[in-house]
């Protein structure tokens, strides 16, 4: 039998795309539809499965690699995305997010590198002008490659009474005033703004803690 | 015909804000303001995730729960929440309130929490659980949700929150 009789009559996919008449797939075809018992969703799914070409297998096999990607949060030029591939499912824009700095304002950038099951403190610095308070603290924590999704979060302490975690990004804002403790985070454990009396985390400040077996760059930004 | 009215296009106060894909220091004279943090390599996986707007009026609260978002236990990875308020607020009036499980805290103009639910030293859970008050049994050691309060008696103040499991 020549290879062209072959490639008319017995195609691949159960069904020839190159005649008309031929072998129809079990169950479905363009003339009727499959109403499979029980509900169904409102989804729409876009795949190639019908190879007419050598080179459109890798098509198809990398429609069906990629069909399980998962959902991300990424952030794009300002704003939080949702996205799957390359379709942006929803956004949270932060463009108009603006930390003005004030007559009294400082601001300071800290790295450290936490190792595995040990803690660090967050550097004071010296937002005096406001009490210790400061009304942004941006973090990043930078894992290990590979280090797997559950394993990518630290714990964070504050004003030694509450303790919550962060994974890759934490943001808190607030609201400060000019020689008045106000509506910020106080990140100032000493009993004296001078920083001459003891420390208490009672008093104010963050504790970070690794609390896994592999070490963390944490990188802070803090401003009043 | 009513002409536009000319803006200025930068704030000529120094601050910082989010400029592709960076947190810069912008002052206003430079298209290309000093970059302190990289966001671009921000990545993080998720399942599901639910968009939502709030208005707090004035002296108002709100319930922040996401039963349906969260994990068998009620708990998600990440809460993106921006706060808008009115042109006219002055800074030090630019906040609001939110409790978790017992502890109030402020804040401004935005606030993003993040971390996967991880099993604490005494076997209780850690993170961020969003759980409806009540309908489920890790429940018993705090209730779920963030409650978020207006304390102004002027303005109101419009929420836009992002979470994710």
């Amino acid at each position: 039998m020549a290879d062209s009789e072959i490639l008319n009559t017995d195609n691949f996919d159960g069904g020839s795309s190159l005649q008309t008449g031929e072998t129809l797939v079990v169950g479905g075809s363009a003339g009727f539809a499959i109403t499979p018992s029980g509900s169904t969703a409102g989804f729409k799914i876009e795949y190639l499965n019908i190879a007419r070409q050598l080179d459109e297998l890798e098509i198809i096999e990398a429609t069906f690699q990629r069909f399980n990607d998962p959902n991300e949060i990424e952030f794009i030029k300002e704003s939080f995305d949702v996205v799957h591939q390359s379709k942006t499912l929803d956004t949270l824009n932060v463009v108009d997010f603006f930390h003005p700095l004030q007559s009294f304002s400082n601001y300071q950038k800290q790295t450290f590198v936490i190792l595995p099951r040990t803690s660090a403190n967050l550097d004071p610095s010296s937002f005096t002008s406001t009490n210790g308070e400061v009304s942004m603290l941006i973090a990043r924590a930078n894992y290990l490659p590979g280090t797997p999704r559950e394993e990518k979060v630290i714990f964070w302490d504050y004003k030694g009474s509450q303790r919550n975690i962060m994974g890759e990004v934490m943001i808190l804002t607030g609201a400060i005033k000019e020689d008045i403790p106000w509506k910020g985070w106080d990140v100032d454990p000493f009993s004296t703004y001078g920083h001459t009396g003891p420390a208490n985390s009672a008093n104010g400040g963050f504790i970070f803690t690794n609390p896994t077996d592999s070490e963390v760059q944490l990188t802070v930004i803090t401003a009043n | 015909m009513a002409t536009q009215p000319i803006t200025c296009p930068y704030d000529v106060l120094e601050g910082f804000r989010f400029y592709r894909g960076n947190l810069v220091l912008d002052n206003g004279n430079t298209s290309n303001p000093p970059k302190y943090l990289s966001m671009k390599d921000l990545n993080i996986e998720v399942d599901k995730f639910s968009r939502s707007r709030v208005t707090l009026k004035p002296g108002a609260y709100s319930l922040l729960s996401q039963t349906d978002i969260g994990d068998q236990y009620g708990y998600v990875s990440f809460i993106a929440v921006k706060a808008i308020y009115p042109s006219s607020t002055l800074e030090s009036r630019k906040y609001i309130n939110w409790t978790y499980q017992g502890n109030t805290n402020y804040m401004g103009e935005l606030m993003v929490l993040s971390g996967q639910r991880i099993s604490s030293s005494d076997s209780e859970f850690e993170g961020w659980n969003l759980s409806k008050p009540g309908t489920l049994a890790s429940d018993s050691v705090g209730n779920g949700g963030i409650v978020f309060h207006n304390p102004s008696t002027e303005i109101t103040v419009k929420l836009e929150i992002l979470v994710c499991e």
